[in-house]
């Protein structure tokens, strides 16, 4: 009962995960760490169809959370408390660029499913309007 | 001749399949990010005219909507499944302002 707005549901929440990600990942783009140190690695969503065992589309879901680099990029900032002996500091490898243009995408995802939960409310409703 | 019961009895296949065809256009716009993912659409409309013309039995269909995919391999387009929604929501409130209609005229000859 209610697909379409399960479906739709399973959409806006996995925008959500997306758009959550992209908060963590610009936050702490400016983490910067001595050289060597675990540095923050960016997260991306891995979504994948959910289909019934019928074939028909039941949705999305996150399949996985990749992340990126282990491996952060150095820069050279001696004045950084925390600056190797060298005076590089390492921050996290986190595209902000990439990270602004997927935040629009999944803002627009968002609205698009929240569409679809209101007019499959809509259609709903009128089917239970139906009286003899 | 086609009597109420019988009536409603088509209109029920043309609310399924409306009801099948929105399922099919959600499913389009909730994986509009997914990589490699391929947009479904429900059709029946032609099936149920031929059945009613000819007296078959009507089926819906599920095909592939066969667009040019994008560079991951997803060929959803919002645009399409924003106004095979809104065509969607007519063709719902159609079949149910008729099936309304139907039970109107049982409704008369029952209580005469």
């Amino acid at each position: 009962m209610w697909e379409a707005i399960d479906i739709a549901g399973s959409g806006a929440s996995v925008d959500q995960t997306w758009i959550d990600t992209i908060g963590g990942n610009v936050a702490n783009m400016q983490d910067g760490v001595t050289p060597g140190q675990p540095v923050y690695q960016a997260q991306y969503v891995d979504a994948g169809a959910s289909v019934e065992p019928d074939g028909s589309g039941d949705g999305v879901k996150v399949d996985s959370i990749d992340v990126g680099p282990a491996q952060g990029q150095d820069e050279y900032d001696p004045n950084n408390p925390v600056a190797n002996a060298s005076g590089e500091v390492e921050y996290p490898v986190v595209d902000l660029g990439q990270e602004m243009t997927d935040l629009i995408q999944s803002q627009t995802s968002y609205q698009a499913n929240s569409a679809v939960m209101s007019h499959a409310t809509d259609a709903y409703q009128s089917i239970l309007s139906i009286k003899a | 001749m086609t009597d109420a019961a019988e009536s409603i009895g088509i209109l029920q296949f043309a609310l399924d399949s409306v009801v099948n065809q929105q399922q099919a256009i959600a499913n389009n716009i909730a994986n509009e990010n997914t990589p490699n993912f391929q947009a479904d659409q429900v059709t029946f409309q032609s099936s149920l005219a031929q059945a009613l013309a000819d007296g078959g039995v009507a089926s819906s269909q599920t095909l592939p909507e066969g667009l040019p995919s994008g560079t991951n391999g997803n060929n959803v387009s919002l645009p399409t499944e924003m106004t095979l929604m809104q065509e969607n929501d007519l063709e719902n409130q159609t079949v149910v302002n008729s099936i309304d209609g139907q039970f109107a005229v049982l409704s008369d000859a029952i209580t005469g």
